[in-house]
């Protein structure tokens, strides 16, 4: 089990190569917490001490790393997306707020935020670009979600669907 | 690879090319998000004192050329006097509102050999003059009217703990039995913490609490925002 649990880990960690830590962090957290949503521990015990054969219980562990993993993907697009489009959102009401108070724009470290600049919009731009990774189906389940725990629930229904 | 609702291995490959692609940006958002929160959270003190009628206007340091330049400041390091600020006058009242200030605590006395001050990232208080303040120099606690905390994340109960221990330093009477069923809002906003996500189930019901004790304080967060 610890070696699946390794090369699951590294499938994860090809993708996040290039990804910036808070990024890679956040990802690995939201990993581990799809997991233990999904199949918790007694659960995990409750199936393998059904199944003698090493083999089988190996093939069972696949598809539960499987079915985690997808839901994991998809976690983590949604709240990656989350956080681009609030920061821009956030961002746009900032500068709105403070023109009202004549103020035209504001620096953060060496970036310039005024009107709706690319740097003001820059959270929106990067969400724009995530959302096209995805296909047909699971754009629709992103734009239908609000919460995690419906996109965890799609997946219990598939978890049930093998486990009851 | 089995796909159950999505092309799983698409979006993988996808994804790991996207980080590759979009790495500088990635980088740059990662380092400012924090920072555009707390901007945020300090716009949105000035709008909450504008929307309760008070009249609000921004004082700016000046650059080397003697311009006035907007300068928030986002380190607990550096002079008040360098960073802008508001003004805010209503009835014949003044105060400011600023950010990232160092403020002494309620029980600390001057005479005492350690300093102990915080530095809160927002501050209310009354109109005095700062401009000879160094960074390490903080404002008494009898100028304080107000504060806030910003975290750009979700809250769990210790958080919401540790602020509640942030008050007791600051401004205690805020924790006593205040918003009984005469209590209404007084012209300053209440003490908060402002967090950008949500707030995980024992912080809900810390909030809870709260809310039973009658603190003079508040809790924002993704659900129940500021404005």
């Amino acid at each position: 089990m610890i070696g699946l649990l390794l090369i699951n880990n590294m499938i994860f960690s090809k993708i996040l190569k290039n990804a910036p830590r808070y990024l890679s962090i956040r990802f690995n957290s939201l990993n581990s917490y799809v997991w233990e949503s999904l199949f918790p521990e007694n659960f995990r015990r409750r199936v393998f001490s059904k199944i003698k054969d090493k083999e089988k219980r190996r093939k069972e562990y696949k598809k539960m790393r499987s079915i985690s993993e997808e839901a994991s993907i998809l976690v983590f697009i949604f709240v990656l997306r989350k956080i681009f489009i609030e920061s821009s959102k956030a961002t746009k009401e900032t500068v709105d707020m403070l023109k009202e108070l004549n103020v035209n724009g504001f620096y953060l470290g060496k970036r310039y935020y005024e009107e709706r600049n690319k740097n003001v919009i820059a959270g929106d731009e990067l969400a724009k670009k995530l959302f096209l990774l995805l296909d047909a189906r699971a754009k629709k389940i992103i734009l239908n979600t609000d919460q995690i725990y419906e996109i965890l629930d799609r997946y219990q229904k598939i978890k049930n669907e093998f486990y009851g | 690879m089995v796909n159950y609702l999505f092309n799983q291995e698409e979006a993988r490959n996808k994804l790991k090319e996207y980080f590759k692609k979009e790495k500088a940006e990635l980088d740059s958002f990662g380092l400012y998000v924090n920072q555009t929160f707390e901007a945020h959270t300090f716009a949105n003190s000035l709008k909450w004192y504008k929307e309760h009628g008070w009249n609000v206007d921004i004082k700016n340091p000046k650059d080397k050329k003697g311009k006035d330049i907007f300068k928030l400041k986002f380190s607990t390091r550096g002079a008040p006097s360098n960073y802008s600020y508001a003004v805010c006058k209503k009835l014949g009242e003044t105060c400011q509102i600023r950010h990232q200030l160092r403020v002494s605590t309620r029980a600390y006395k001057k005479t005492k050999k350690f300093r102990a001050n915080i530095c809160c990232d927002i501050v209310v208080l009354n109109d005095i003059n700062l401009d000879f303040y160094s960074t390490d120099d903080a404002v008494e606690n009898s100028e304080l009217i107000s504060f806030g905390e910003v975290k750009h994340m979700s809250a769990y109960a210790e958080l919401i703990a540790g602020f509640i221990g942030m008050v007791h330093e600051l401004q205690p009477n805020r924790l006593k039995r205040v918003r009984i069923k005469k209590w209404s809002i007084s012209g300053h906003i209440p003490p908060f913490l402002n967090v950008s996500g949500l707030l995980w189930i024992t912080a809900r019901g810390i909030k809870e609490t709260i809310k039973r004790r009658k603190y003079d304080i508040d809790i924002y967060s993704y659900e129940d925002s500021m404005l």
